[in-house]
């Protein structure tokens, strides 16, 4: 068995910290390759979660900048200047994680105009579009993680 | 015609920030503290005999007011009035019919529980406002 995490934030603006959504998982099923992995040297066991967490987030990063919001007809001063909000969209590896976990994030970047779609401001309605992506993508980001680990571990044993 | 949830939570809630309760957006200048309501999400089951009568909706609830601890203050009020139904309870509150009158309407609640929440800052005008902003989960007979 083997337990890894990840964390999903939707960015962050000024004077406001980011909006986390944390999700720990357990992948189950891994019985042979779970034993493979505890044998590697934990430097290795440690890069192929970091690896397998950090494309698991990579596979599904299109699919939240299709779900961005995004302007067709032209672009705000604030798009102007940091970039459309789709493309602000990245994943970065988490360098500060506790013992045992690896983390990635889905962050906004500087695009803060998404934060206020996502919970609305005090003049503007709440539109969320990043949680429920998140939601719809747990399964896929799982399963994608899990195909991961597996072809990480097996590649990394033969060496 | 199906029953929603909507004036049965405003109805709730107009008893705290002397009334200042309103649904997605605050009018433009408000002056706090006021509470802004709106349904994000809504599920609903379907049996082999067709629509269940239950369904869920969730509901964020910001609570917006000068200083961190008015804001904290006015998101305990709101979240001990709506935890506090835990069983069915019907909600009776004023509404317009189509032709501008007020009638009265009932709309039955089966439970509200609080999914989450979270300290935010808005500082989209002046003054700054602390915001609680929190989800509920509402269940309710459509």
């Amino acid at each position: 068995m083997i337990a890894s995490s990840a964390k999903v934030s939707s960015g962050s603006w000024p004077r406001q910290k980011a909006i986390k959504l944390k999700f720990k998982a357990k992948l189950t099923g891994f019985d042979g390759l779970s034993e493979t992995l505890r044998e590697l040297p934990t430097r290795v066991e440690n890069k192929v979660l970091q690896k397998s967490v950090t494309a698991a987030a990579r596979s599904v990063r299109k699919e939240f900048q299709n779900a961005a919001p995004r302007d067709e007809e032209g672009q705000s001063p604030a798009s102007e200047l940091y970039g459309r909000g789709y493309r602000n969209i990245r994943v970065q590896r988490l360098k500060r994680t506790e013992k045992g976990q690896k983390g990635a994030r889905i962050t906004t970047g500087n695009a803060f105009w998404l934060y206020f779609y996502e919970l609305g401001t005090r003049y503007q309605p709440a539109r969320p579009w990043f949680l429920p992506t998140f939601q719809r993508l747990q399964k896929a980001i799982l399963s994608e993680l899990a195909k991961r680990i597996g072809e990480g571990i097996e590649k990394e044993s033969k060496k | 015609m199906k029953k929603i949830p909507e004036p049965a939570i405003h109805h709730l809630l107009k008893t705290l920030a002397d009334g200042a309760v309103f649904a997605k957006r605050a009018p433009d200048k408000q002056a706090p503290p006021y509470i802004i309501f709106q349904r994000i999400d809504r599920e609903q089951w379907a049996h082999i005999n067709g629509q269940s009568k239950k369904a869920q909706a969730l509901f964020q609830i910001d609570c917006y007011a000068e200083g961190y601890y008015s804001s904290k203050g006015l998101a305990g009020r709101a979240e001990a009035l709506l935890v506090a139904i835990t069983s069915k309870t019907e909600i009776t509150h004023d509404e317009i019919d189509l032709d501008g009158g007020e009638t009265q309407s009932t709309v039955t609640l089966a439970g509200i529980s609080l999914q989450n929440d979270v300290d935010l800052l808005d500082e989209t005008d002046e003054p700054v406002l602390d915001r609680v902003s929190q989800t509920y989960l509402v269940t309710f007979y459509q």
